[in-house]
Order: C-alpha cells, then structure tokens, then sequence
C-alpha cells in the first residue's frame, strides 16, 4: 500500500502521461488533416484538367459518374497547399456546375446500388454549396469533391477486394458526413423486422417485487432498478447466447432494454426471478460512465453534439464507420475506426424491434461506454442505407 | 466545510498542492469504498488513482450542484462499475480470503483507528455489495441520506430502506461471529 505522497506522485505521473498523450493525439490528427488537405490540392489540380474537357458522350449513357461541366470561362486555379491558404491564394473566377446522372437502371446486386447512393450524395451535396457559397469557398469545395472522389475510388477498390459494401449517409444539416460499410452481402434475406407485441403481458405489482429483489443483489453492474413500477413486458428476443427484453413502464412512453444471459422465460415475473441482468440500456437517457453522472446526460443530441464528445476521446475524424450486421433481426453494430491512431469504437444500432418511437444508437469507445440516442429521424436515415 | 471544493479550485487555478490535500483526505475512504465494489484492495487503490486523474483532466465536470465530496464519491462508484464491468475477472477472490491481504489491514488500520469498528467494517463487507456500499457511506463516509442517494443514484426512500435491511443484515452477520448487538 502506498503511502500518501507516493499516491500523490503516482497520481500526477499519470495526471501528466493522459496529458501528453492527449496533445500526441491532436497533433496526429491535424498531421493527417494536412496530409488529407495536401492529397487534396494534388487532386484539384487533376480536377481542374479534367473539367476542361468536354464530355465524349451524352450525360444519360454516363451511369452513376459524376460529371462536371464548365459554364462560363474559367482561370486557371492555384492548388493550394492546405486548406488555410485555400481562401488567399485562389483567385478563380470559374464557375463549376456538378451535376451527376442517376443510375439508368438498377444494377443487379446491392453492392453496387449503395454505391450510386454514395455518389449521388456527394453531388448533391457540392451542387448545393455551389449554389449557397461565395466564389472563394466554391473554390474550396470543388478540392472537397475531388477528394471525396479520390476516397470512392480506392475504397470501391478496397470493397471489391474484401466484399464490403461501402455506403455514405450526409447529415446535410450538420455538414457531417459518415460513411459506412457493411459487411457480407446476405444482410437483405437475414434482416427481419421485429414488432411489438400487440397483446402485451401484463406484469402484477407481484411481478415487479419479484424483480426488486431479485435486482438488488447485481444493482452494482447495471441499472436495472430503473424499473420498480408497474410495468408491460412487450417482447424479448434470444439473441444467443443473450436474451433481451423490452420493457413499457406504466404512463410511460419510452421502451426499457434489458440484456440477459439466462434461458427463455414466459413472463416478466420468471424472466425477473431467475434472471442474473448484465447489461441495461435506457432509451432516451445516456451517460458517459467516466465523467460527471449528472452533467453527462444527454437526451438525443444533435450530431454537432456527439462529435464534440467524439472529439474529446480523440475520434475528431470520424471516416470510417464500418457497420456490420451482428443481430440479423434488428441491430447493427457500426464499427468507427481511426487507423492511424489505432482505436476503434463500436455503434450499436438498432430500429423498431423495441423502439417504436424512436431510433437508437449506442457508442462505445476504447471501453468508455458512451449512450446517446439520436433521434429516429437520424437512424431511420442510417438504416435507409442499408435496409 | 467546503468538503475539498476550495482545494480543487485551487488546483483548477494551477495549484497543484491542491489536489493532493483532497487526496490526502479521500484516498483512503474513497479506497475502502471501491473496494466495496471490485473487493480487490489492489486494483481499489489503481480505481482510486484514475479518479482523482479524472478529475483533474476533466477540470470543467464540476458545477458545483453538489457537494465536492458527494461528486468524488459518484465518480468513484461509475469508477468502479466501469472497472467491473470491464474486467469482470476482478472479483474471483472469495471475500473470505481478502481479509488476510496485508494492504486491506494496513488501510483499516490507518483509516480506521477502532478495533471494534474495523471488526464491523470487516463484517459490512460480507454483506451484499448495496448493502455494504450504502453503510459505507452513511456511517463511515457521514453522508446523509439525499447525498447516499446522488452517489448512488437511488431516491431518498430507497436509501433508507436499504440502509434499514442492511443494518439487519449486518447485526446478523455480527451475530454470527459472537457480536452482542447492544454494542454496535
């Protein structure tokens, strides 16, 4: 046992090591922004080339390619070397219009169809700052499309290789982009919808005892005292080799998700009475288990919100969420990953088998467990993409 | 009584002696209170460590809408979920072992200076972890029944029932090892 001024010393040895590593992990990401930045220059020039050139044929044949036409007479632009120099070295009085053409049809296989979402979006979403931005910042978002070009190809190439699927979800009001791949071309024939039960099992305040006490003894690795009121077991699902269950507290609109480990159970009352609860997950109520309990509650922050906590656990550049599709029914698992820095984090994502109401996302990051829920309208975008 | 607040805005204001006065005055309860949850002395006294990290680096956490002491001791007890939940191996020690780790004894000793009270600390840690944890901090920690409850994250009422069942579970641990109950 240490005495008190070796706690001391030990303390601030690690108080100082957290520090510095913080400041290590800044300073490789504004390292790889510049890089990105720099790639991006290279490429503006390849860009600016290519726009000159007249289409060799009619935009319809042109299936899922971006094409950039070019509508008054344009300067040659600058490349600038960072993104900071962007706004004082160019000069461009070109106007670029991208437009893209759809998909003339179908391709056959998902795999290709989510990327002409992919692509589309990125159009969409250039076309629309050109219209909105001033000269300079059009500049700079035409740099932004290449990259973001850059990045299809040599992922499209990654996908083909490893038998991803890449797909990119824009959240247009928050200027995030995320961008996702899944894994395994299955995901369509496993994906079943579960629904509610529509005659819910009553649950007696007999029930509810039961689970008290029964609850009591493990409080300490969960929360499951959240519920001690009469509540509706709606359904639960084995998830091998877990089972789930949600749960409706009376007067209550939110749905309660419970994990267990233990065999299948009738009612609440034999799920209660013989069940060990490892994990509990709140809709509509998150906490980050490191920090203040209080001040660290969020209900269903915005984007900008959750980026600013991503921020603060070094995952400022979020590029690659990998989604994978872990319970076949109705959650998916969306892995983030910063390869440079050597981390992954996990998004557990899940729609309607337990939330009626509102979309869920779960973020887990380097073993702090961060909960938010995002709003239905956010998942219900993230799920479109691969639903 | 401040409870360490005016220390911890002193180390906020880049005086570092402050954090080490709170650490002087709540390393070893903070321990003994961790312990309650991973009942690992050793692993207790690393949890206790990455609280007081914790709270230096996130400096702007505390708003002061509770008492300093009460936010440390809710730290410490997400602290510890945390651990457990991460390492769920901690606790493969029967709690009947830890009583013979020298540490354990070396803390009791100094933190707590009564025999008899470290013989009923001792005994509130065979009690299930509500149990012990809540006696911990209302009789050895003095908090109140609301602020048990903030750290805790339970309602008042639900505080004072389990402190209620745990003292009857405590008097018949005590029972058990020969206590008479009249002198607790």
């Amino acid at each position: 046992m240490k005495n008190y001024d070796e706690r001391i010393e030990s303390i601030f040895k690690k108080y100082d090591e957290r520090l510095a590593e913080k400041k290590r992990r800044k300073a490789i990401i504004l390292r790889s922004c510049a890089i990105g930045a720099g790639a991006a220059a290279v490429l503006g020039v390849g860009l600016t080339t290519y726009a000159l050139r007249p289409p060799k044929k009619p935009a319809s044949s042109q299936s899922g390619i971006i094409v950039v036409t070019e509508t008054t007479s344009a300067e040659t632009t600058v490349a600038p070397t960072s993104p900071s120099t962007t706004a004082t070295q160019t000069t461009s009085t070109k106007q670029v219009t991208t437009t893209t053409v759809s998909t003339t049809a179908t391709t056959s296989s998902s795999r290709k169809a989510v990327t002409t979402v992919r692509t589309t979006t990125v159009a969409a979403r250039t076309t629309r700052t050109a219209v909105t931005t001033t000269e300079v910042v059009h500049t700079t978002t035409a740099y932004k499309q290449t990259t973001v070009m850059a990045t299809t190809q040599t992922q499209a190439a990654t996908s083909a290789a490893a038998g991803f699927t890449t797909a990119t979800v824009t959240d247009t009001s928050n200027e995030v982009e995320w961008e996702m791949v899944y894994y395994g071309d299955t995901y369509k024939s496993t994906y079943e919808k579960c629904t509610v039960n529509s005659t819910p099992i009553s649950v007696s305040q007999s029930d509810v005892g039961i689970f008290y006490d029964a609850a009591e003894h493990y409080e300490q690795l969960n929360s499951v005292g959240l519920i001690r009121t009469p509540c509706k077991l709606y359904t639960y699902k084995d998830y091998s080799p877990n089972y789930v269950c949600a749960v409706k507290k009376d007067g209550e609109d939110n749905y309660y998700l419970y994990h267990t480990s233990e065999s299948n159970f009738g009612t609440l009352g034999e799920l209660i009475e013989g069940t060990r609860f490892e994990d509990t997950l709140v809709l509509k109520e998150a906490y980050n288990s490191l920090s203040d309990p209080a001040e660290a509650l969020m209900d269903a922050p915005s984007l900008d919100e959750l980026m600013e906590v991503l921020s603060d656990t070094s995952l400022k550049s979020i590029y690659n969420l990998h989604l994978r599709n872990v319970h076949p029914t109705c959650s998916y698992t969306i892995m983030a990953e910063v390869p440079e820095l050597g981390m992954t984090g996990e998004i557990i994502l899940m729609k309607d088998a337990f939330y009626p109401k509102s979309g869920y996302i779960s973020l887990q990051i380097l073993g702090d467990k961060c909960t938010y829920d995002v709003g239905a309208e956010k998942v219900d975008k993230l799920i479109k993409m691969f639903a | 009584m401040d409870n360490g607040a005016s220390s911890y805005r002193r180390f906020l204001a880049g005086d570092r002696e402050g954090l080490a006065e709170i650490v002087r005055e709540y390393s070893d309860g903070l321990i003994l209170y961790i312990n309650s949850f991973v009942k690992n002395i050793c692993v207790s006294e690393e949890l206790m460590e990455d609280v007081f990290v914790e709270i230096a680096l996130k400096k702007h956490k505390y708003s002061g809408k509770s008492s300093f002491k009460t936010w440390l001791y809710a730290i410490a007890r997400y602290t510890a979920i945390d651990c457990i939940k991460h390492h769920s191996h901690i606790s493969d020690i029967p709690v009947d072992d830890m009583y013979e780790l020298s540490d354990e004894a070396d803390i009791e000793n100094d933190y707590i200076k009564d025999e008899q009270r470290i013989q009923l600390h001792r005994a509130i840690s065979k009690l299930i972890p509500d149990y012990s944890q809540v006696l911990h901090l209302v009789y050895f920690e003095g908090f109140s029944y609301a602020e048990a409850a903030g750290i805790m994250r339970k309602s008042e009422r639900q505080i004072k029932n389990l402190a209620y069942r745990a003292k009857q579970s405590l008097k018949t641990e005590l029972e058990k090892e020969g206590f008479e109950y009249e002198e607790l």
